[in-house]
């Protein structure tokens, strides 16, 4: 059973919508950083690992059957 | 996951997480991200982990914070992906560290925490150029996560 809590606090110059959910608080002040250099070239990296080495089949066959065609 | 691990929050996409390691080097901001990508029409999540420079905005982990609470964050970390898998629970998650010491460290996270991680997940290690089921004696270059079914 979680426990959904949530909490609005307005200032003068922005809203911040708070909400806990799951065991973690979710927050409009965390940033995306999907455009992080850092994140990008490490997504680079696992791409070119993947390309070359592929997924595991065993995981693959589990989800083959896990989503209903 | 009832382990000791620090407060962590993320937005709505449920994507970037941050938490604060607190120690003898202060607060150290660390960033958790979920990266989407697709290889061979298979979707996955790239998991990226590492240091939020205050004074860039940006991220980084190449430096050794050594803020003594190794085991903390590594518990923060698991939390974290425990907590991402519940909304995404049919996807892979990739993790490999950007050196072979890091990619150690998410093993040895896997190895301490393995009694509540193994009902939880199917892992899969990278050795001997090929995938398999993650064993404890076997040092892994990369990692694939999948939830299991409850």
């Amino acid at each position: 059973m979680y426990i959904l809590k949530t909490q609005k606090m307005v200032s003068e110059t922005k809203q911040l919508v708070k909400t806990e959910s799951l065991g973690v608080t979710i927050t409009n002040e965390v940033k995306d950083h999907g455009n992080d250099p850092y994140f990008v070239k490490k997504n680079k990296q696992a791409k070119a690992f993947i390309k070359k080495n592929g997924f595991p089949k065993e995981l693959l066959l589990i989800l083959k059957n896990r989503i209903p065609v | 996951m009832n382990l000791d691990h620090y407060k962590y929050a993320t937005n709505e996409t449920f994507l970037s997480f941050e938490f604060d390691s607190i120690g003898p080097k202060g607060n150290i901001r660390k960033i958790v991200r979920f990266s989407i990508e697709n290889d061979f029409g298979i979707t996955y999540f790239n998991l990226g982990f590492g240091d939020l420079d205050p004074l860039t905005g940006i991220c980084d982990d190449l430096t050794v914070s050594n803020n003594k609470d190794r085991d903390k964050i590594l518990a923060t970390v698991a939390n974290i992906v425990i907590t991402f898998t519940a909304r995404f629970p049919d996807i892979m998650v990739y993790a490999q560290g950007s050196t072979p010491a890091r990619t150690r460290l998410y093993q040895m996270g896997i190895k301490t925490y393995w009694n509540e991680i193994e009902p939880v997940f199917h892992i899969f290690g990278f050795h001997d150029d090929g995938w398999q089921p993650f064993e404890n004696n076997i040092n892994y270059s990369a990692f694939f996560v999948l939830r299991k079914k409850s």
